[in-house]
């Protein structure tokens, strides 16, 4: 038996391409909790597309504070005047401990010195930086909306100035993977992406188990399937049960032992 | 019983050959699938593109063999390269349904609105089998004669009384269900890109769960995920019944006392 699962990759709200099911706060906890989700680190959707993140991290951060599995995560643009004010709200008013950037449908290099600031920052109050190397498949994309996924190169470069930061990638494939984790004690991926026959067993031949991230993306995608490669995998328990929650406990433990007190 | 409809054999494509004995192969696909608890796989051929004759026989061959050494749990198809002479083509495909193969699969050595298509589609439907079709709405990456959805509703056109399973549904997306709405003699299978949340319930939607077949693309996917998008859909039982194996059973011609074991 797999104890509840941490869920580093959850989001909440619309995507103009799809017709997402599940459409609030209390919807998303039930649903996660019938999958087996014991805590779920959730994004705003809109901030993708939408210029200035606050206006839907607002209403998301509202609608989560009944939800105690749910664990509200902030997204910046670092290219945006007034990222540290509304950084600083969201953690002070908000209690939120995760950022998640968007480099690619933001429009800006991993390299650019105002990412650099924003990681200084982040280290400083030990928060981690989730980074979305893509929220689709790239070749499923509507063809005047086509957004590459981010250089896992560029991430693992960001990870490697600043070695204190935490960095978890998103949506990573399978052939990112070792790219991004090799040499690197601060990057983790997650599951959501990745997949081959007996996916966890052949990712944790090609990179240390305990870099490895429950997600599901869920409700981008189906829940299921990222439970299913955990609970069905042909390993220890002891590495299921790892990658189910305890990588991300471990995880969040390191970066904020103070502020984090769910974790 | 659970029944997938589409899984590739492993293979060695630089050796033109199976990973191991056909009893090995065999062996290793029923141990990961049973650790899903898949009961029957269809397997569909092709080691590498654009084989030769020779190469048919051989893909076929492997597949008759990897059959024969499970053929309580494994099911068939014939794989066929539409470029070459339609009297070889139909020949092998004779051929290998005499041997005890189900039916055809076709990737993308030929697009399907290709009028090379009709002569084998034309023995299918004499044959009472069905084709099992490649197909994927691509903004980047197409391969050439690749086919999309709109082909394989051209093709289910002109051959209507052809039963064809248009495989990967969350690649073909809400538009390619649309395409093929109209066509009951096409069936979909729930493989394809990533597990994109409300598509299976979208073809139940519009097709029916009588035309949504389980498939899960493996080893190039895991067996677990992919049933996961049928197990995590929003669906009644008796659909997912269907769609995991009913449907696929009438496809193969399963005998309904092997279905209920």
């Amino acid at each position: 038996m797999t104890p509840g699962f941490i869920d580093v990759n959850v989001s909440l709200g619309t995507w103009p391409f799809m017709d997402f099911r599940i459409q609030t706060a209390a919807a998303l906890a039930k649903h996660l909790a019938a999958e087996g989700i014991a805590q779920a680190w959730v994004s705003a959707v809109e901030p993708i597309l939408f210029t200035d993140p606050d206006v839907h991290d607002e209403q998301l951060f509202s609608s989560l504070a009944r939800f105690p599995s749910l664990f509200p995560v902030k997204t910046i643009n670092p290219l945006l005047g007034g990222w540290r004010a509304s950084l600083e709200r969201a953690l002070k008013v908000h209690r939120v401990r995760r950022v998640k950037i968007h480099p690619n449908y933001h429009q800006f290099a991993l390299n650019d010195p105002r990412v650099d600031a924003m990681a200084e920052e982040l280290v400083r109050r030990g928060i981690p930086l989730l980074i979305q190397m893509r929220v689709e498949d790239e070749r499923n994309q509507h063809p005047l909306m086509q957004v590459p996924g981010v250089p896992a190169e560029t991430v693992s470069d960001l990870a490697a100035n600043h070695p204190a930061l935490k960095v978890v990638a998103l949506c990573a494939y399978r052939g990112e993977a070792a790219t991004l984790v090799a040499g690197r004690r601060n990057v983790w991926v997650d599951l959501s992406f990745i997949e081959c026959q007996d996916t966890l067993e052949t990712l944790c031949g090609e990179i240390p188990a305990d870099r490895i991230l429950f997600g599901s993306n869920t409700p981008f995608l189906y829940t299921r399937p990222a439970v299913m490669k955990v609970t069905h995998a042909g390993i220890a328990a002891r590495i299921r049960t790892s990658v189910a929650c305890g990588n991300a406990r471990t995880l969040g433990s390191r970066i904020a032992p103070k502020m984090d007190e769910i974790l | 019983m659970i029944i997938d409809i589409h899984v590739h054999p492993p293979a060695v494509p630089a050796k033109r050959s199976l990973i191991g004995t056909p009893g090995e192969t065999a062996a290793r696909m029923l141990a990961a699938a049973d650790r899903a608890g898949i009961n029957a796989l269809c397997i569909l051929g092709r080691f590498w593109p654009y084989p030769d004759e020779e190469g048919i026989r051989q893909i076929n061959d492997a597949t008759l063999a990897l059959v024969r050494s499970r053929p309580d749990r494994l099911y068939g198809l014939c794989f066929l390269n539409p470029t070459l002479p339609a009297r070889f083509l139909l020949a092998e495909l004779d051929r290998c349904l005499d041997a005890g193969l189900r039916g055809v699969k076709l990737e993308y050595e030929v697009n399907a609105r290709d009028a090379r298509l009709d002569p084998i589609l034309k023995k299918v439907t004499e044959r009472g089998v069905f084709l099992l079709h490649h197909a994927w709405y691509k903004t980047v990456g197409k391969c050439a004669h690749e086919s999309d959805p709109s082909d394989i509703a051209h093709l289910a056109e002109r051959h209507p009384r052809a039963q064809i399973v248009m495989a990967h549904l969350t690649a073909c997306g809400m538009r390619g269900v649309l395409d093929i709405q109209g066509f009951e003699n096409v069936w979909v299978d729930t493989s394809g890109s990533q597990p994109f949340s409300g598509m299976v319930e979208y073809a139940v939607n519009k097709l029916g769960s009588d035309r949504v077949l389980f498939g899960s693309d493996a080893p190039i996917r895991d067996f677990a995920a992919q049933l996961g998008r049928v197990q995590g859909a929003q669906l009644t039982e008796a659909q997912r019944r269907r769609i995991l194996g009913g449907n696929a059973a009438r496809l193969l011609k399963l005998d309904a006392g092997r279905l209920s074991q």
